[in-house]
């Protein structure tokens, strides 16, 4: 028989196999905020895996495909995630769950600092409310140009012009992602946000046959 | 929503099994039960996956998830059902209180048995 000791196990043994477990419990275990927010952004990177391995199935895709896909993915986790749903706007990215939590996701390719900057506003400013079990989200970036290092700290920089008061901090579980907190401007709650760089750069010097050679976007 | 091909066919599998078995609406399913039905082993990773989707995502859910409480004092016992409310309390409090006996029960995740019953679905007749 499977005890709850082997679901337990179980559900240990994997990455997707913890999110999983932790939403199959959550009923008795409970579940709070900070911990569904743990659980997206591991589902996030869980997600974003296929794509960091396998950059040129991708690169060619738009911003909708990508973030379709992830939605997709996070789906396949338990989340209730929605694409493009309306919340102030159309939202790239809603994770829902019962316990009234919400995540929110802008997703952007990076074709320049203010467009991540639209980006940035638009999560802030639009699609979130800055309620309690509300104030998390994230930047999706997709990025298509080589060394996403230097990207990221132009990015913060950037950042840190147009939002004074902000503050940064590094999230160590995938390269040159960070967080960012700053007052919402309609609760005064801060507002946490993870700049996720996911890399979609495709140009290996070896030419294999069958590849696309894709130079970085213009 | 499923991508890999193994995975959504698995969950095609466990679906007809959960739903075109004539199964009772409470019916007790098990893991075991279901990995017999769709022929997979209990510990395979990929069939654990399928369950526990069917079991947790709000867009695909046709399972919920209860347990069986097993005596350990008596060898004979067939479990019986214990009320959610209980195993989150012996979650919280770290031991079961044996809801015939009172006896407290410290190791009590090795007695709980975990079960489904499955979704009524919209189309179903009420």
């Amino acid at each position: 028989m499977t005890t709850l000791e082997d679901v337990e196990r179980r559900s240990n043994e994997t990455a997707r196999g913890k999110i999983h477990g932790a939403f199959l419990l959550a009923p008795y275990k409970g579940l709070s905020y900070t911990q569904f927010i743990e659980l997206v952004e591991q589902g996030l990177l869980y997600s974003t895996a296929q794509i960091w391995a396998n950059p040129k199935f991708y690169v060619e895709l738009n911003e909708d495909q990508i973030t379709h896909y992830i939605c997709s993915a996070l789906d396949c986790l338990g989340f209730d995630a929605s694409f493009n749903s309306f919340q102030g706007g159309h939202c790239d990215v809603t994770v829902k769950i019962a316990f009234g939590y919400v995540w929110l996701g802008e997703a952007k390719i990076d074709h320049d600092y203010e467009w991540l900057n639209k980006g940035y506003h638009q999560l802030t400013t639009r699609y979130s409310t800055g309620q309690v079990n509300q104030n998390n989200g994230g930047m999706l970036i997709y990025c298509k140009k080589p060394r996403i290092d230097t990207i990221m700290e132009k990015w913060k920089i950037r950042l840190e012009e147009g939002a004074p008061g902000v503050t940064l901090t590094d999230w160590p579980e995938s390269a040159s992602a960070f967080y960012s907190v700053a007052k919402h401007e309609r609760t005064g709650a801060d507002f946490r946000v993870l700049h996720l760089p996911i890399s979609i750069y495709f140009n290996p010097k070896d030419k294999a046959k069958g590849d696309v050679a894709v130079q970085a976007a213009q | 929503m499923i991508s890999d091909e193994v995975e959504r066919a698995l969950c095609v599998r466990l679906a007809e099994a959960i739903y075109e078995s004539n199964l009772s609406r409470d019916a007790i399913i098990t893991y075991e039960m279901l990995a017999k039905r769709v022929g997979e082993s209990i510990e395979n990773e990929t069939f654990n996956y399928c369950v526990n989707l069917l079991a947790t995502s709000p867009k695909v859910r046709l399972l919920d998830m209860h347990f069986l409480f097993f005596d350990p004092s008596d060898a004979e016992h067939i479990g019986e059902p214990i009320a959610d409310n209980e195993v989150r309390a012996a979650i919280e409090s770290g031991y079961l209180i044996d809801p015939r006996t009172g006896v407290q029960i410290n190791d009590y995740k090795r007695h709980l048995e975990a079960y489904f019953t499955r979704v009524v679905l919209p189309e179903e007749p009420a």
